[in-house]
């Protein structure tokens, strides 16, 4: 009988990363509530990089699984491995940049609080990325988003903060809401939530020339417009300036990276996993996607002044070239850029990669942002002007991740882009890597100009001093980072290529 | 299979019966309330503060921002309950395995409340 | 069953109108009261569907937990500082209508045209009814299949009270929300002024523009926004200092109390 209960114990040490910051979000819990406050800045950021850390080492334990438990709610693979990384660097970088900015800055915020809303929001982003079922995408989502939410509005006393935050969350939810529906058509079309259940209930009825029946179709839309305010993909964007520009820096940095590769695993595990066999619809939309918000990003970010806006509208833009890289799935269960072109897919293991190198240039540059907030400096483009006198280190670092937003070769963000448009060439999308350059090309104004105000202008006022160490050192290891892993792209894309494992399913149902 | 119970059923014809009693039986009292009550209405009377200085604006009684906070914990713990509910009704079949399910679920739920507890959210001014 | 169907129109009709009521109404209030009729009737047509669990969830959750949240923030948040509901421009509306419009095309079309292209999912009536009813099939895929999901969703809950406790709770006991909030946070008006405050300043420095101000100011001192009331925002974090008006004239109770 269908309904029968088969209880099974589910295995807990196959997501051990997960339930080690699951237990760190906990002890911070605990932490707040019963450490004296004095305490807080020291024993929880410890806490929180130790936590943060250990899970990355226990990542190791996962890295050549290919094994579902929880009845197939919980997978563990090589796309869960390797966005878990992503997540957990993020989350170490954004801990290692917030510490001080959230103890001394804007009327010293509750630091207890935000790291446990930064666990838990990290704990979703996690639970996102090593989903096997619709549902469990969902619910991760909602976590991640619901704590990202409120950090959003952890400047509270500042209105900007307020405002944006309220823009995100009435935004958010509404994508939530799309996105459920979405789910449930699918649902309801297919009969299972479970992503392969799906995938070979589709591979079974779709195919050949049959009309594609509209049901399946609304629920892709449905699905793409949810998944799309998520990722904030043009049109569905709006939320994304003023939420980025309102919440703290470092919440900022943390924002545009956690939730963004959140949602791109939502989609990968959704449409690549789940929606395989209708990769035909859906490549089509997001090609068109991902040349609206390249475009809309790129030259709206010309006329910002304020570096922060610049920023978040830069941050569109790279959500375009991602998109790109999706775009660029082919439906083959391929071996990736290890077996040379032409043979299976790179797009999925190029936005893998193009995640991770926008995540140590990204947060690397609200880094610097921040750094220069602790100095007294504002966030308009004027306030860069003469770093390289006054702070030489700070503007070389921000010169550095500029360059690599911008895409020079010797940077990771060179190499991001690469794979971006290797992929779209190799699936026979010319225009859309034709539109990467060009549109690189454009983002070198705005990205140049901060340089050049940066070494050419003149500096205004004295600086401040101020002691941010934990900073620095997060600053140094994204320069380093920045320049390394470019030069080494070599060994991650073929650790991002097994993320194929994901299609134990769905890769055999697209079989050529 | 006896399908039909679980559209119409005379379970339902009952709830339906007492909904419509309930109403009724408010909009009875209110009615004869309207028709029975003398009611001289006068400005002084529907003034905010009835002695002391006249309002300069429309006076808007001050609520404490805590009533929202003990609101926000009442919908989070009141969804909790909901999910006991479906645990509750197969209790027998889960057995064990159930139990430790729900005590987990319950222990997290538990650790907000002490959070709460710790930070002053249900303390009273 | 005509019956079934008759009373199937009839809740469907009050709950479409009694959703517009919600959107249509002035008074934030009718539109929550307008809200709990629209609920209760999505309750009844969950159990007409055959989904008694869902129907009294929908009652105890939407109608008895968010209904009171609803009215509670009705309360505490002043009219004047609520979102610009009725006042959005002509354009965004119709946009909003013709999205909406599109969206509820497609939902039609897929209604109309539907074939269950897939297998049919295990939650048939009849599988249902072989466990005892719906509360129960609803337990057994909960508590089993998505028993992850289940834990999740406490977290999900857990984070709830926290961010809860860190948005609402005054920091000291007695604190009021800063009174220089005043004005209103409008989902469609330029991002407010204070973007670049720097570290140390009090918050309550700030202003952003009421809604009839014309052109936003910074505050940094006393500022008249030019409104029908002055607003006043003193460079002290309490904010407003209104002047003291003191009347003798015995009529001015008249007066106020029609102003209302």
């Amino acid at each position: 009988m269908p309904l029968d209960l088969n209880l099974e114990t589910p295995d807990l040490w196959l997501a051990l990363p997960q339930f080690i910051v699951f237990g760190l979000a906990i002890a911070l819990l605990f932490g707040d509530a019963f450490v004296a406050r004095t305490r807080h800045f020291v024993w929880l950021t410890g806490l929180s990089l130790v936590g943060y850390l250990a899970a990355l080492v226990a990542l190791v334990g996962q890295a050549n699984e290919n094994a579902t438990t929880f009845y197939g709610l919980f997978r563990a693979d090589g796309l869960t491995v390797f966005l878990s990384v992503i997540i957990l660097s993020a989350a170490v970088l954004t801990v290692m940049v917030s510490a001080s900015y959230v103890e001394r800055l804007e009327g010293r915020m509750p630091i207890g609080e935000f790291y446990v809303l930064l666990a838990f929001s990290v704990l979703g982003a996690m639970l996102v990325a090593a989903a096997g079922d619709l549902v469990m995408v969902f619910v991760g989502i909602e976590l991640s988003s619901l704590a990202t939410y409120v950090l959003a509005a952890f400047a509270k006393r500042r209105l900007t903060s307020v405002e944006g935050a309220l823009k995100y969350f009435l935004l958010g939810i509404f994508a939530s809401a799309i996105l459920a529906y979405g789910m449930a058509w699918v649902y309801g079309v297919t009969g299972s939530t479970d992503l392969d259940a799906i995938a070979r209930s589709l591979a079974a009825s779709v195919g050949g020339d049959e009309f594609l029946d509209p049901a399946l179709l609304l629920g892709l839309l449905l699905l793409t417009v949810g998944l799309g305010f998520k990722m904030a993909a043009v049109p569905f964007h709006f939320w994304t300036p003023d939420a980025y520009d309102g919440a703290p820096t470092p919440v900022t940095a943390f924002m545009s990276v956690v939730p963004k590769a959140a949602a791109f695993a939502a989609t990968v595990r959704i449409f690549v996993q789940a929606l395989g066999p209708l990769r035909d619809e859906w490549v089509t939309l997001l090609s068109v996607l991902a040349l609206l918000t390249m475009a809309f990003g790129n030259i709206v970010a010309i006329s910002q002044r304020n570096v922060k806006r610049m920023l978040a509208y830069s941050s569109i833009a790279h959500t375009g070239y991602m998109l790109v890289g999706l775009a660029a799935y082919q439906a083959t269960g391929g071996t990736g850029f290890g077996a040379g072109a032409g043979d299976g897919d790179q797009g999925v293991s190029s936005l893998l990669y193009y995640i991770l190198a926008y995540n140590f240039m990204n947060i690397g540059a609200f880094a610097v942002v921040t750094w220069l907030q602790h100095r007294g400096r504002g966030l308009t483009l004027d306030d860069f002007g003469g770093l390289a006198t006054t702070h030489p280190l700070a503007a070389a670092a921000m010169a550095v991740f500029m360059v690599s937003l911008m895409g020079v070769p010797p940077l990771i963000g060179f190499y991001a882009k690469y794979y971006v448009i290797l992929a779209a060439i190799d699936a026979d999308l010319l225009w859309l890597a034709v539109a990467v350059v060009v549109l690189s090309a454009v983002s070198a104004f705005y990205y140049l100009r901060l340089v050049a105000v940066m070494y050419f202008n003149e500096p205004e006022g004295q600086p401040r001093q101020a002691d941010t160490r934990l900073l620095d050192v997060g600053i140094a290891g994204m320069v380093i980072a920045t320049i390394a892993l470019g030069l080494f792209s070599t060994p991650i894309i073929d650790l991002a290529d097994k993320w194929e494992s994901a299609l134990t399913v769905a890769g055999q149902v697209a079989g050529r | 299979m006896p399908v039909e119970t679980q559209t119409l059923g005379e379970n339902w014809l009952v709830v339906g019966l007492m909904l419509v009693s309930a109403f009724s039986m408010g909009m009875l009292l209110l009615t004869l309330n309207k028709i029975m009550a003398p009611s001289k209405p006068s400005a002084a009377k529907a003034a905010p503060y009835e002695s002391g200085m006249p309002d300069i604006e429309p006076v808007r009684p001050s609520y404490s921002p805590r009533f929202y906070v003990v609101a926000m914990l009442f919908v989070i713990f009141d969804i909790e309950a909901i999910f006991i509910f479906p645990w509750a009704v197969i209790f027998d079949e889960l057995g064990t395995y159930g139990f430790v399910e729900m005590v987990s679920f319950i222990g997290l739920l538990f650790v907000g409340y002490i959070y709460a507890w710790k930070k002053g959210a249900l303390e009273w001014v | 069953m005509p019956w079934d169907v008759l009373i199937f129109y009839l809740i469907a009709a009050v709950c479409v109108l009694s959703a517009a009521g919600v959107v249509v109404a002035r008074n934030p209030v009718h539109s929550a009261i307008f809200l709990v009729l629209c609920f209760v009737n999505i309750a009844a047509t969950f159990v007409m569907m055959g989904a008694e669990f869902l129907a009294v969830v929908q009652v105890i959750v939407y109608t008895g937990a968010i209904l009171v949240l609803v009215l509670f923030v009705l309360m505490l948040v002043n009219p004047d500082d609520l979102p610009e509901f009725h006042a959005a421009r002509p354009v965004q509306r119709y946009v909003g209508l013709l999205l909406g419009a599109i969206l509820l095309l497609e939902v039609g079309a897929a209604i109309v045209t539907r074939s269950v292209s897939g297998e049919q999912g295990t939650a048939t009536p009849d599988n249902i009814a072989a466990v005892g009813g719906n509360t129960q099939a609803l337990g057994r895929v909960l508590y089993s299949d998505y028993l992850l999901a289940f834990e999740v969703v406490s977290l999900v809950l857990l984070v709830g009270v926290v961010g809860a406790i860190v948005l609402a709770l005054p920091e000291r006991l007695g604190e009021r929300p800063s009174v220089a909030r005043r004005g209103s946070i409008s989902l469609s008006h330029p991002r407010g002024v204070d973007a670049a405050l720097p570290e140390g300043r009090p918050a309550g420095e700030t202003l952003i523009p009421t809604r009839h101000s014309t052109s936003p100011t910074r505050a940094s001192g006393a500022v008249a926004t030019g409104n029908d009331r002055e607003v006043s925002a003193g460079p002290t974090p309490t904010g407003v200092v209104r002047d003291l008006v003191m009347t003798r004239d015995a009529d001015a109770f008249g007066h106020m109390g029609d102003k209302r």
